[in-house]
């Protein structure tokens, strides 16, 4: 994590949800830095507060219900924080774009996806119709999307789940914004064309030099798209690093069980795979101390006492977890390499 | 990495046309919307072909239908079928005006109800004391307050539709707006604006259509229902309901007076609530072909 002057510094981000004896906090004290051209991959079961992390920095969240409060918000350099909705509307698209789980229902199926994308590149800029429209092809070529031409015309019903989201990255990328965020975005597709799009991204974020913050619970992705990783637990950060720190010498029991629970492990012998035992706390009633002890198999007494602060285990390599010196090392962690064989 | 693994699906003019093929599927539709675009001639151009639907003749009083009269004459011996062509006039303006201002109208206050939600409470409390009203009766008291006229008569049955049109909308845009393609559209910096007139208000044509032709085919109704009651169309102007409500004494001896304007009442009000069925039908996917007429 080298960051001079990170693109986008988050610092301190909670965001809560409800008011009084009602209100629940879904992402507490998160905090991290994306720089151009890396990855920064957010992980996390479902409600560990990923999404609402990313939204929340988008000014995206309903402002009737949710309550974003951060010490910073910085896009380069200036504060998100408490920008008008027109102050937004400039930012969103043109330097931060968005790309989203499911791009079945992220495209407005009663326009052209060629209007869609037409309709991005003229919010942020002064181009004629025409010229919209070459960017728009151009970019719908540069996702590899064959007939470019011809599918300018489409409604989103006549392509499949993977040009959707090709379409959805054509979009995103049409202003060649310095942020992408990607939430889920190949978690809808399968197997082989999740490959085609995850690969795209990392061609384009080269070529754009874009600063990408990809939120995934597939460990699989982080290793191969990621070059900083944080992972999320219970609306918190628990666990921050480089890639290959995280893989190789995970410092939280929560990653350690993410690692361990991933299906490659089994070195050929079909069996159980291993697991977290037990669920995500409901974040109305978090366990008191570490969030996670409950379900940790390495959790000692000590550790449901306070919430244990976060430590830098190695440069740039931040845990909060107490027992980071004692936990072991991953079993057949045959993992970066072959991931990306 | 390659493509080609992505399947190619059909294209554009097909399936436009396919749906057009849908949509007349059914014989019945395709019989309702004739019947409407004769209808929509008779109004148009019936004039030139009638005769004077205001002579009074009392020569000529209470006839039945004859090769010279076709629907017979009413008690002032004018011409039943002269002033039942006139009267479509009358009806399919009514329908279509009412019908064209409660969908603007409803989905503006719909489309701001829903969407911003700060005037919310207060549009739609207004619509529900609106709605709590009976409709023939806000249409006779309006009547009655600004006279009677054509204008009167629209905004008279205009009135008690606004809020059913604005709940509908308010209904649609509620469940759009939690679309993830909005926020989609919202996370690339789209307006406001943009966001209601383009993005969600080409998803609720669907349903305005079809609830346009049921404003459209009641307002039609409606408007027979005022001038049968004389708070209607003023007598100089004939329309089916005061037809009827001239023939209305004389029924038992004259039923053609109030029989022909009665029957093309009823055919043009089924014709355009089929071809609202069947609108529906097709802009509606699950609900398509499951059976019916």
């Amino acid at each position: 994590m080298s960051a001079a002057s990170p693109l986008l510094a988050v610092d301190r981000l909670t965001v809560t949800f409800g008011k009084g004896t009602q209100a629940v906090t879904a992402v507490r004290g998160v905090s991290f830095a994306l720089s151009p051209g890396r990855t920064l991959c957010l992980v996390g079961e479902s409600g560990s507060g990923k999404s609402v992390s990313a939204m929340a920095i988008l000014g995206l969240l309903p402002p009737r219900s949710a309550h974003v409060e951060a010490d910073r918000i910085a896009l380069e350099g200036s504060s998100l924080l408490g920008l008008s909705s027109a102050q937004f509307s400039k930012i969103r698209g043109g330097v931060v774009s968005m790309i989203f789980q499911d791009p079945m229902t992220s495209l407005n199926p009663a326009l052209t996806v060629g209007f869609q994308i037409v309709e991005a590149i003229r919010l942020h800029e002064r181009l004629s119709n025409r010229a919209a429209r070459a960017r728009a092809i151009e970019m719908l070529e540069r996702v590899r999307i064959p007939d470019a031409t011809r599918r300018f015309r489409s409604y989103p019903h006549q392509m499949s789940g993977g040009m959707r989201q090709r379409v959805m990255i054509a979009m995103a990328l049409a202003c060649r914004p310095k942020v992408l965020i990607a939430d889920e975005p190949t978690t809808a597709l399968d197997v082989t064309v999740q490959a085609q799009i995850l690969s795209l991204m990392d061609e384009l974020k080269r070529e754009f030099n874009t600063a990408v913050l990809l939120i995934t619970h597939d460990l699989g992705v982080v290793a191969e798209m990621a070059d900083e990783v944080a992972v999320m637990y219970a609306g918190r950060i628990v666990e921050q690093g480089p890639v290959s720190e995280i893989f190789d010498r995970p410092a939280h029991g929560y990653t350690l069980g993410l690692l361990s629970a991933r299906p490659e492990n089994d070195s050929g012998t079909a069996g159980r795979l291993n697991e977290i035992p037990g669920s995500v706390p409901r974040l109305s009633q978090l366990p008191k101390g570490c969030t996670f002890a409950p379900r940790c198999v390495h959790a000692i007494a000590q550790c449901t006492e306070a919430e244990p602060p976060v430590v830098e285990v190695s440069r740039g390599h931040l845990s909060a977890c107490i027992r980071y010196g004692s936990l072991p090392r991953p079993q057949a962690h045959r993992r970066l390499e072959q991931a990306n064989a | 990495m390659t493509v080609v693994s992505e399947e190619r699906r059909a294209t554009d003019p097909g399936e436009r046309r396919a749906w057009w093929a849908g949509l007349f599927a059914r014989p019945a539709t395709l019989i309702s919307v004739s019947i409407l675009i004769v209808f929509f001639l008779i109004a148009a151009l019936g004039s030139f072909f009638v005769g004077d639907h205001l002579a009074i003749s009392s020569l000529r009083r209470m006839r039945p239908p004859s090769a010279t009269a076709w629907f017979g004459t009413d008690h002032l011996g004018r011409d039943i079928f002269a002033r039942t062509v006139i009267g479509s006039r009358n009806s399919l303006i009514v329908g279509a005006s009412v019908a064209g201002l409660a969908v603007t109208i409803g989905s503006l206050l719909g489309l701001y109800a829903g969407y911003f939600r700060y005037g919310e409470r207060a549009i739609m409390r207004v619509m529900d004391g609106l709605m709590a009203i009976p409709g023939v009766l806000l249409a006779i008291s309006l009547a009655a307050l600004l006279g009677s006229g054509l204008v009167t008569v629209i905004i008279a049955i205009l009135v008690p539709e606004i809020p059913r049109m604005t709940r509908l909308v308010r209904g649609v845009v509620l469940t759009l707006k939690e679309q993830p393609y909005v926020t989609a559209a919202v996370s690339i910096g789209t307006t406001t604006p943009k966001i209601l007139f383009k993005h969600i208000l080409p998803n609720s044509v669907g349903v305005l259509t079809v609830q346009g032709t049921y404003v459209c085919a009641s307002a039609i109704m409606t408007e027979s229902v005022l001038s049968f009651l004389g708070v209607g169309t003023p007598p100089d102007i004939p329309s089916w309901g005061n037809i009827m409500a001239s023939g209305r004494q004389y029924f038992q001896i004259a039923p053609w007076i109030i029989g022909f304007p009665g029957l093309f009442l009823s055919i043009l009000v089924l014709s355009i609530n089929i071809f609202g069925d069947a609108l529906r039908d097709s802009l509606d996917p699950r609900l398509k072909r499951r059976g019916g007429l």
